[in-house]
Formats: structure tokens, C-alpha cells, sequence
């Protein structure tokens, strides 16, 4: 929907090139098409305004105004700027501590708090060799307790009973003391969701806080969260001391500038990112990969990351070879494509490439659509013979191919070459070497 | 027109091999993009950009297969990537950020001729997983400096002139000629007020785009009347006028039990929001059937059921994990069969990018339209009011699957305003149906346009989070 700052800033500097030099007045109009492209993303006004004041002091003097491409080197100001605001690097949860290490979320309602408490309770049992106990204080939510019972269950993670008829900071006591007699080296504690002006609620959190005495203290929020982020955060701060935040529902098509109002507010460090329904969508949060996010400047890293998530290196190494050596075959092809329906649709993962946005939405167009369900049908309507090598593939099997496909002759002629076509061109491709002269000639190697 | 057949098979093909070599796919999707853009001139890799204008590539050479594609990349910008960093790169990015996104300024006039003999290819293998930490992606959404004006419109083209989106941003008040203009016409104090309302609806998550817009309308029609109250009222009825436009009745089911189909990402409210709307049904109409049809979530269905025994209704469920157009079609089929007056449908929190899962709405919406024709004869879109701007691409995404009729516009007891609905009114004319204003059955209140709009410049009531005035 939005363009890319980069994109913006271009015009911005384009009308600057005719009047000569860039002066202190032209960055405010750069600036303030960074402010739009924050404010877009979400993030908070205020902080947007500290942030742009900021990114002004620090960049006056700087070789950005001097440079040939502005843009281009006050976008990437800009990133690093964001970046580093929203903590630089990935942190780690620290767990150097007397164990039990304890471990309390909390969040407004439908922020994500049980489904992260469990995707951390996985992650520690599987990443970091931890042994966990988990408990819920929902005594709100109807069946809030019942849901992390089960999640614990599918994860292989116990969780201490509770009631709902309970008082939250009797089940925190018990749950504490099962922890140390049963050897756990992380208790996890999920809290009600509520609201921060929600002063009865805000007090059992006090307590709760005081009774367990957590060594950290999460804030789970929303990565589509909008101007009220600020409040919130500050609302869970001052009460809380929030000591890390948890990003949830990254794997939206959301800019989450959230993250950076609630980073400004608490200045705790943003430790996770939640990236979608099942228990392994959990990730070390990348403060570089959500800055190019907010402005817009798409999100490989993630895209890749998601394209890992179905990645086998030998099938990997495999296909390579088979690409070099020609040996690609409409099989593969098939296999292929499998894989990458199972991560979405084609325009879903294009949109995630910078640039690629313009073209991701026809890429989903009905009719893209129906030709690729018409080249799965021509596949579908092949031998396995057939699939493996195309040479053998004379008019009378094209014909039946045809028949069976509901595509006519002439469809699967035009299947056939074109895909020995694009089988050239990734021969070519490969051989070259990602990296290497032709990508480089792309503009890869710069 | 082979040109459709070949393009969507490149892209297809680019990303499959990408699910496996992510740099290769992407390569081959530059390779593509750049064989049509292929300038007529080359530039040497690492080559200063000359600053002075060069020759807009109007040569673009008639790319051999195609011409006319539905996917067309030549608009696209290359997409680097790059094993490791390269000299230019390092000095133009900071160097604390190790693994960071670089918008890499790229001469799109390199071919193939162009290469570099220095250049090593790195092992395919190695790039594919990208894991690797020296790996630098750069990323350069760049456009060549002098596009041809018709080929793409720039962006800065089609927005509004600067001067108008900058009034609530920049200070340009102590700025010689403003002063002067305001000497003359009295204007500089109503700009403070325009700017200070347009801040306030951009806090209240309005949106950008939308605060400009009312606020510019407001400014047209009143000319140079600075009085705050004035202002504020026009700008209020602006508000309201675009939310009473979006407004439309709800669809009359006649004899046959009203069915309503609830939709949302996750953790909206959806659950609750029906709970709620369960009891007020109960009260206008009657016997009132619920559907479990989140069977995904580990104890969706246990929330329900204590929900639904709360407000004394039936609920319709099997097990989790089972088919929820199966379980909507139940409680269809039952609430016809038993004299039923209303049917909610509980669905599964799903994120409108997720492909499978709208696809799984429009099936449900299908098969209770199979068993009652006209069913579902309301979908709504239940909103989590503390979302920002991403509000939008669900009520669009959500409306492509499963026809929306409205929105919910839950948690607005909150401190968040939910101003993002106008935008959706305005663009989406969708209207708001009901307000979620607490976690107890009776906290369902039918939307007033009005008083949202009080509710949305009322300072005091972000602090005590109510909706009401």
C-alpha cells in the first residue's frame, strides 16, 4: 500500500538536485518524509518525533549531505538509527541466575501472552537444554488454564495445576516451591490479560510480582498495535518494571512500528518475536530486520528465514546439481512448487522482497492463478517417465497429456519449451555462481 | 499470449528453487527483471553514480519472450544480495550493525559485459544458507536516477504537494513568510489549531493519509475562522458524516434463523464478542444457536462452552481439529430444524495473509449457504480497537475471502481510540455494527457514530477509558 522510504526520499532529493546544494533546511523535508513513513508504520507520534529530532542532530555535519545518492545514505542513516534504537543487536535472555530462573509475561488481552509462554517454555527445553515448569494465574479468561495445559502437553512440558476458584498468588507460591523440589530450572508464569488502567487487575500483578519475585519480567504486545502502544507500555512499566518485551504476531503483513514506541517507553530489549500459530514460530528478535521492515524497505532476511523453515541442505545441495548439470526435471519442478505452497502464495512471499511489492499483487491475480493450475494440471497429467525427462515427450504422449490435463496441444507445447527455457536460464545462473560475475553485472556483488 | 504461460512459470519457478536456494531464486527473479531493463550503456561495478542526469534508458531492449505480461517485473527494482561486503558498502553503512539491511545505491546500468574480473563467485552452496553470519543482504529498492516519467510513476508524484501533507509536521512557523501571512490574514493561530488536531487524530490511529484529508476538508470549507470550537465541531462532523455513509442496515433473514459469521485475527475478541452478542440476541430474538467453529485453538472450544452456559444458549461443537464447515453447517442445520432465530459462528483466529486459512472462511461460508440460501447473511470483522493501521489490510484481506457486511470494534474500553475504523468507513464503507467495551456479557453496545467521534477528541476519556461521554 505504501511506498518505499527510499522511493519518497528520491523525490524529495530530486527536486533538491535542481536548486543546488543540499542545506540544513532540505534535510527537514527529507526528515519529514521519514516521519511519514514512521507514523504509517505505526509508530507512536511522540516517539517519532523524538526519533526524527535525533536522526537530525546526529546526521547535520555528516558525509549524508555530502554524498552524491542523499537518499540513499540518509535511508540507511535512518535503519542504523532505528536499529540501533530498538537495541542494536539480538539479546539473549539472560539465564545465569540462582534456579530456578523466573520467568513472568504480561500484556493486554489477545496480546499473545499463553501461546509465547509456551513457544518460550519450547524454546528453552529444545535451544537452551532447560528444563521448565509452566503455570497459568488466568483465573479470568474462561479455560485460559485448560489452553496451556495443552500446549504443554503437545510441547512436552509439564504445568503446575491450578484453579480458577484460586487465588493468583497462591498458585505462583506453590508453583514456585514444585519448581524447586522438582528440579526445574525455569518456572514460566502466565498472567490474566489486562488492561493498564485496569487498576484492581494492575495491583494483582503487583502482588503477583512481590510473591514470585521474577528475575525477568516480559511484556507481550502485539506487533499491530497502534498509537496506544505507548500507554500500554508505560502503563505495564511503571507498575511493572518491564525487564524484555516479546513481539508477537510478526508473521502479519503489519509494520510494527509498535516495537519501537514500546522499546522508547520501557527501554527493556526486545528478546523475541512470535511469527505465527504453531509452537516453533519463535524467534531471537532482529532489531536490523524490523527497521527495514518499518520503512518499508521489505524483509528478506525473513523471507529466507521462512524459505529455512522448509529448507533440507541435501535437497538443497541436490538441486544444484541437478540445475547445473541440466538435470532439472519437471519432477523437481513439481516438488517445488509443493514446497512453496505449503509457505503461502507466490505474491505473499514477493511482497516479503524489496521492490517486488508493485508485482506481488498480480502475481496472485486470478488469472496467475489459473495458469499455474493449468501447468499443475499438464504435470499432473504426466508419467512419471514423463516428469523425469521431457525429451521422451513426442506428439502422441503431448496429445494424451492434453486430454487428461483439459489443456489443449498447443498449452503443453508452450509448457514444455518454456520450461526447458527457464531451465537454461537457471543452468546459466547456477554456473555462474550466486555472487559471482553475472549476479555482480545484476547489481548483487555491490 | 505465451507471454502470461512463460512469466508465471518464472516467477513459480524462482521461488520454488528459491524454498530451496533462496539466493539463487532471488537471482533468477533479478535476472529477469533486469534482462528487460538492461540499460543500453554500461557502468563499471563500484563506479561512482554520476550525479550529473544521464540518459533515461529508453532503450529498453524488446525483451525476447515477452512483452506483455500480467506479471511484470520491469517496473521492479533489482534486489541485491551479496555474500560478503563489498568496499562501497562498507564505508556507506555504519559499521556497528553487523548483519544489517543496506539500501546499497546500484547503478542499474551493469551488464553482463561489465563484470568485474576481480569479482569470485563464493560456492553456491555456502550462500544458500544464509544463515551464515557474514552475510550482508542489501537490499536496494532503487529506480535508475532519470526514469523515463512514464514508465513508473515516481511516488512522489502521486502524493499530494509536500507543502499540504508537511501543515502538521513541520515547523515552519517561525519561518519569515509565515509570520508575514499571518500578519496579514490572521491565519498562523488557525494553523496551530489545524496542526494540533491533525496530531490528535493521528494519535487516535486515524492514519496519515486520513487526518491530512478531514483536516484539509475542514480547513476548505471554514477559509480563515480560527475559532477552536468551530474547527473542532466541523471536524467532528466531518468524522461523523464519513462513518454515517459507511452506515447500512442489517440484512433481514426473513422467517429463516439470522446467520452471522464472526472473523478476525488472532486474539481480537472474537470468542468474547460473540459470548456477548449470544446474550444480546437472546434477548431481541430468541433461541440462539452458537457455533464452535475455532477448532484450532487448544481450549477455544472449553472457552465457549463456559460462555455459552453463561448466557444459556446452545452450542454446536465437535472435537478440536475437526472441520469447522462442518461445525457451522451443524449448528445451521439445528437451528433450522429447532425453530432457531439466530446462528453465530465462532472462527478461528487466522492473519488475513495466511492463504489457506481465507480460504478455509470461504468454505464455511459455502457450505451454510448450501444449507440455508442467503447464509451466512452477515460477516463481521471483529477489530481489536488498540490496532493501528494494519486494521486496514485486515478488513481489505478478510472482505476478499468472506464478504464483509461489518466490524466489531472490540476492546475500546481501552486507551486506544480506534481511530483506524474511519479509514475503513471511508475506503471500505464498512460499517461499524457494535463496540466491545468490557470483559462482561452486557459490555456490547451498538455503535453511535457520534459518540465515538466525542469519544475520539475527548482527552479524559483516554484516561478513564470510556466510550461514553
Amino acid at each position: 500500500m505504501f511506498d518505499t522510504l527510499s522511493d519518497r526520499l528520491e523525490g524529495v532529493f530530486k527536486k533538491l538536485k535542481g536548486q543546488g546544494r543540499i542545506t540544513e533546511r532540505n534535510i527537514d523535508e527529507a526528515l519529514r518524509e521519514v516521519r511519514l513513513a514512521l507514523l504509517e508504520a505505526d509508530v507512536n507520534i511522540k516517539v517519532v518525533r523524538d526519533f526524527v529530532e535525533h536522526v537530525k542532530k546526529k546526521a547535520l555535519g555528516q558525509e549524508v549531505l555530502r554524498s552524491l545518492t542523499p537518499e540513499q545514505h540518509l535511508v540507511k542513516f535512518v535503519a542504523a538509527e532505528l536499529c540501533e534504537v530498538m537495541g542494536g543487536s539480538a539479546r539473549e535472555l539472560d539465564l545465569k541466575v540462582k534456579p530456578p530462573a523466573k520467568i513472568m509475561v504480561a500484556g493486554l488481552q489477545g496480546s499473545g501472552k499463553t501461546t509465547s509462554l509456551a513457544k518460550l517454555a519450547r524454546f528453552l527445553k529444545t535451544e537452551r537444554k532447560r528444563h521448565p515448569l509452566m503455570v497459568s494465574t488466568d483465573v479470568r479468561r474462561p479455560a485460559a488454564m485448560e489452553q496451556l495445559r495443552i500446549l504443554g502437553a503437545q510441547i512436552g512440558v509439564p504445568v503446575a495445576e491450578s484453579r480458577e476458584t484460586e487465588d493468583p498468588v497462591e498458585i505462583v507460591s506453590r508453583a514456585l516451591m514444585r519448581a524447586e523440589v522438582g528440579g526445574h530450572d525455569a518456572l514460566l508464569i502466565d498472567t490474566a490479560g489486562r488492561l493498564q488502567i485496569d487498576d484492581e487487575l494492575m495491583e494483582e500483578l503487583d502482588r503477583l510480582k512481590v510473591a514470585a519475585n521474577p528475575h525477568h519480567t516480559i511484556l507481550v504486545a502485539d506487533a499491530m498495535t497502534g498509537q496506544d502502544a505507548v500507554n500500554v507500555a508505560q502503563g505495564f512499566h511503571d507498575r511493572l518494571k518491564i525487564s524484555g518485551l516479546i513481539l508477537t504476531k510478526l508473521d502479519s503483513d503489519a509494520r510494527g512500528g509498535a516495537a519501537l514506541s514500546v522499546r522508547a517507553i520501557t527501554g527493556a530489549p526486545i528478546l523475541f518475536a512470535g511469527m505465527g500459530e504453531k509452537l516453533d514460530a519463535f524467534e531471537v528478535f532482529h532489531p536490523d530486520r524490523l527497521a527495514s521492515r518499518i520503512l518499508g524497505m521489505g524483509d528478506m532476511l525473513s523471507l529466507i528465514e521462512k524459505t529455512q523453515q522448509n529448507y533440507d541442505q541435501n535437497k538443497a545441495k541436490e538441486l544444484e546439481r541437478k540445475l547445473k548439470k541440466n538435470e532439472f526435471s519437471i519432477e523437481d519442478f513439481a516438488e517445488q512448487l509443493r514446497t512453496i505452497r505449503k509457505m503461502g502464495s507466490i505474491g505473499d512471499l514477493l511482497g516479503m522482497i524489496p521492490g517486488l511489492k508493485k508485482i506481488a499483487g498480480q502475481a496472485d491475480s486470478e488469472e496467475a492463478k489459473a495458469e499455474l493450475k493449468r501447468v499443475q494440471a499438464i504435470i499432473d497429467s504426466m508419467t512419471r517417465q514423463e516428469r523425469q525427462n521431457h525429451l521422451i515427450l513426442n506428439g502422441k504422449r503431448r496429445a494424451r497429456i492434453a486430454a487428461g490435463s483439459g489443456a489443449s496441444v498447443q498449452e503443453v507445447n508452450r509448457f514444455v519449451k518454456q520450461f526447458e527455457q527457464t531451465r537454461k536460464m537457471m543452468k546459466k545462473i547456477t554456473r555462474m555462481g550466486v555472487g559471482g560475475p553475472l549476479m555482480r553485472s545484476l547489481g548483487f556483488g555491490r | 499470449m505465451p507471454t502470461i504461460h512463460l512469466n508465471t512459470l518464472q516467477l513459480a519457478m524462482a521461488i520454488a528453487i528459491g524454498a530451496q536456494l533462496p539466493l539463487l531464486g532471488l537471482a533468477f527473479l533479478s535476472e529477469f527483471s533486469a534482462r528487460k531493463r538492461r540499460p543500453a550503456f554500461a557502468a563499471a561495478p563500484g563506479a561512482e553514480r554520476p550525479e550529473a542526469p544521464r540518459p533515461a534508458p529508453t532503450a529498453v531492449p524488446a525483451e525476447t519472450v515477452s512483452t506483455a505480461a500480467p506479471v511484470e517485473i520491469t517496473a521492479a527494482p533489482e534486489v541485491a544480495v551479496e555474500a560478503a561486503p563489498s568496499p562501497d558498502a562498507e564505508t556507506a553503512y555504519p559499521a556497528e550493525t553487523p548483519t544489517a539491511f543496506a539500501a546499497a545505491p546500484i547503478a542499474p546500468a551493469e551488464t553482463v559485459e561489465a563484470v568485474s574480473a576481480t569479482a569470485t563467485p563464493a560456492p553456491v552452496e555456502e550462500l544458500a544458507e544464509a544463515e551464515a553470519p557474514t552475510a550482508v543482504i542489501a537490499s536496494a529498492p532503487i529506480e535508475p536516477p532519470e526514469e523515463a516519467p512514464a514508465a513508473v510513476a515516481p511516488a512522489a508524484v502521486a502524493r499530494p504537494a509536500p507543502a499540504r501533507i508537511g501543515l502538521g509536521l513541520r515547523k515552519t512557523r517561525e519561518n519569515f513568510l509565515a509570520r508575514l501571512r499571518a500578519a496579514i490574514t490572521g491565519s498562523a493561530k488557525s494553523d496551530e489549531i489545524y496542526e494540533g488536531l491533525e496530531e490528535a487524530l493521528i494519535g487516535a490511529d486515524v492514519g496519515v493519509e486520513g487526518s491530512l484529508k478531514l483536516v484539509e476538508a475542514v480547513r476548505s470549507r471554514l477559509k480563515n475562522d480560527a475559532r477552536p470550537e468551530v474547527i473542532r465541531e466541523a471536524l467532528k462532523d466531518e468524522i461523523a458524516r464519513v462513518l454515517n455513509a459507511a452506515e447500512r442496515p442489517i440484512v433481514d433473514s426473513g422467517d429463516a434463523p439470522m446467520v452471522i459469521m464472526m472473523v478476525g485475527v488472532n486474539g481480537v475478541g472474537k470468542t468474547t464478542t460473540v459470548a456477548k452478542l449470544a446474550a444480546l440476541l437472546k434477548a431481541e430474538r430468541g433461541s440462539v444457536f452458537v457455533a464452535a467453529a475455532d477448532t484450532f485453538r487448544a481450549a477455544a472450544i472449553d472457552q465457549l462452552q463456559v460462555w455459552c452456559d453463561r448466557v444459556g444458549v446452545d452450542l454446536i461443537k465437535q472435537k478440536q481439529g475437526s472441520d469447522p464447515a462442518a461445525v457451522a453447517f451443524d449448528a445451521v442445520k439445528a437451528a433450522v430444524a429447532r425453530g432457531g432465530r439466530a446462528v453465530l459462528i465462532d472462527t478461528a483466529g487466522r492473519l488475513q495473509t495466511k492463504v489457506n486459512l481465507m480460504e478455509e472462511l470461504k468454505k464455511i461460508a459455502r457450505v451454510v449457504g448450501r444449507e440455508l440460501p442467503g447464509a451466512p447473511h452477515e460477516t463481521w470483522l471483529v477489530l481489536d480497537a488498540t490496532t493501528g493501521q494494519n486494521a486496514l489490510s485486515q478488513a481489505k484481506l478478510f472482505g476478499e475471502s468472506a464478504p464483509l457486511t461489518g466490524v466489531v470494534l472490540a476492546k475500546l474500553d481501552s486507551t486506544a481510540k480506534g481511530g483506524v475504523i474511519v479509514g475503513i468507513a471511508e475506503r471500505l464503507k464498512l460499517p461499524v455494527r457494535y463496540v466491545g467495551l468490557g470483559e462482561n456479557l452486557e459490555d456490547l453496545r451498538p455503535f453511535d457514530p457520534r459518540e465515538f467521534v466525542e469519544a475520539l477528541f475527548d482527552e479524559s476519556a483516554a484516561a478513564s477509558g470510556s466510550y461514553a461521554a
